[in-house]
């Protein structure tokens, strides 16, 4: 079953010295799995992940000849029942817990607002919920992390807060942009098993955004890759490390390898034909 | 006689009376012309040795010695040896250009030519000399981290010491950066002492490796027992079989 589906998609900017097109025709369906995008920075991969949720400020424009959720057409809901999608259907982890969670603001404050205010919950049941949001994504002592500060925590706790946070009101797609991009390999595994865990036992979509292929190889189900704004190649996850085209394969050449020669790593040619504009 | 002489050291902070033990009784020789890495999960120490060498960390055990003698934080030691840090976007003043960037340590150890020096390590690194006079937000990552590596080399050091110098990078950035250090190491017969998580990443610039956990060394291995799996401890063979996509096919 299609759960989104996005066709024709471009976003672009106007600027003092013309228009920047950072997405140029993305086109994808998602089902309920795991869909990986991988690119460059600048690639537009955060970009696409974005227009899903129509968070593109001005001068920054979306457009499309489709993009289909649910049965609703996101480019034509109205800002009011977009809000209402954002958050409870579709939810985004950003990048970074240093920039998305209040500094200000305990970690049980954050998580127990929106069930205050969107859910109308009372105190203990809002508190007993963001509690099992905690356990949820496997925060050992969740008492203590509810009374503490974002910069009380490390980056791999903040991260997981904020995939809880994303996670309480049970949306059906969840965009995670670069989720453990700034985490190290054991807390990796642990997270990417959260969420692998929420798309089995929920039936959740996920759109997976990343720079790392080999990562994206082993977790996701299905490949977008995207080069100046566009999808060059889709394919199985499986095969992502046997990729036929030249970009995907340049970018996994330029990775070093143990047991390699040591010599120069290989750059990435961007002079063939499909890496001018087209 | 080893370069780098690290004996017993222990890094020990305290923090609202807490005390978090960040390094315990880690020693490590490096040679001459030598390139030694460092790696473990994060919270491992490693990133601490090299802060404690540069004085940015408190020693509160054992000792330092960099070409036999021990450690003393003053210009001769800046002339020795320099750092590259992680995130080229925070190691940067946002508000000096490059020109001023790579000027500032020639100021400070009163050496003259600065003008031809600094173009000098701009092309050293691969920058356009036309860069000179921008700013870091003018950059890309990359290109900044070009920057950093070369504010490190003007000062002309023996030892580079290297904090995850390309996991804030992309893949093909990666690769360029890693081949930029590798070149500057043959031809000016540097030292590097470097820390990352990637052990592809360390097989490919360190002739020897020495694993951390939790402050403390579990296994020094050549490079040669890493690519062949010849590890002994466990910790060590766990974290070789977490990087099994990053072997050669």
């Amino acid at each position: 079953m299609t759960l989104l589906s996005v066709k024709n998609l471009r976003v672009s900017f106007d600027t003092e010295t013309g228009v920047v097109e950072a997405v140029r025709g993305v086109s994808f369906s998602l089902g309920r799995e795991r869909l990986g995008i991988v690119g460059e920075s600048g690639s537009g991969k955060t970009m696409t992940g974005r227009s899903v949720l129509r968070l593109i400020r001005p001068p920054g424009r979306i457009e499309a000849d489709e993009m289909r959720f649910d049965g609703q057409d996101l480019m034509r809901l109205s800002e009011r029942e977009m809000r209402a999608l954002r958050g409870p259907r579709i939810a985004m982890v950003m990048q970074d817990p240093k920039y998305s969670l209040n500094p200000v603001m305990k970690i049980g404050a954050q998580l127990m607002e929106g069930l205050r205010k969107r859910d109308r919950l009372g105190r203990t049941e809002a508190r007993a919920k963001a509690i099992a949001a905690l356990e949820a994504v496997q925060i050992r002592d969740p008492e203590r992390v509810m009374e503490a500060y974002p910069h009380e925590l490390s980056g791999g706790m903040g991260q997981r807060v904020m995939i809880a946070m994303m996670l309480i009101p049970n949306p059906d797609l969840l965009i995670a942009d670069e989720p453990t991009s700034a985490l190290d390999v054991t807390v990796q595994a642990e997270v990417l098993k959260i969420l692998d865990g929420l798309v089995r036992e929920r039936g959740m979509g996920l759109i997976f955004i990343s720079h790392d292929l080999r990562l994206v190889a082993r977790f996701c189900d299905r490949v977008l890759v995207m080069y100046k704004g566009r999808v060059v190649e889709e394919l199985a996850a499986g095969d992502l490390l046997n990729a036929k085209h030249p970009y995907t394969q340049g970018l996994l050449n330029c990775l070093p390898r143990i047991g390699g020669d040591r010599g120069p790593l290989p750059g990435l040619d961007r002079s063939a034909a499909w890496a001018q504009e087209a | 006689m080893s370069l780098i002489e690290i004996e017993n050291l222990s890094v020990t902070f305290t923090a609202q009376g807490r005390v978090v033990r960040a390094v315990q009784n880690v020693s490590l020789q490096v040679a001459a012309h030598e390139s030694y890495g460092l790696v473990g999960e994060s919270g491992s120490g490693k990133s601490t040795i090299l802060r404690a060498i540069c004085g940015l960390a408190p020693v509160s055990g054992g000792t330092i010695r960099i070409g036999g003698e021990v450690l003393r934080h003053d210009r001769r030691f800046a002339a020795r040896v320099q750092m590259v840090f992680q995130d080229p976007y925070a190691s940067l003043h946002p508000r000096h250009t490059l020109d001023r960037t790579l000027s500032e340590p020639l100021a400070i150890h009163g050496l003259g030519d600065a003008d031809r020096r600094v173009m000098q390590a701009l092309e050293a690194v691969g920058l356009p000399t036309s860069f000179r006079f921008r700013y870091p937000h003018q950059l890309s990552g990359g290109q900044r981290q070009r920057v950093a590596i070369a504010r490190a080399l003007m000062l002309e050091p023996e030892i580079v010491l290297l904090d995850e110098p390309t996991s804030a990078l992309d893949a093909s950035v990666q690769a360029e950066v890693l081949n930029l250090l590798a070149r500057l190491r043959a031809e000016r017969g540097l030292t590097f002492l470097m820390v990352s998580h990637d052990l592809a990443v360390i097989d490919h610039m360190c002739d020897r490796v020495l694993v951390m956990q939790h402050g403390r060394a579990v296994e020094e291995m050549a490079r040669e027992d890493l690519a062949g799996a010849r590890m002994k401890t466990e910790y060590a063979r766990s974290l070789f079989e977490a990087s099994a996509d990053r072997m050669m096919a």
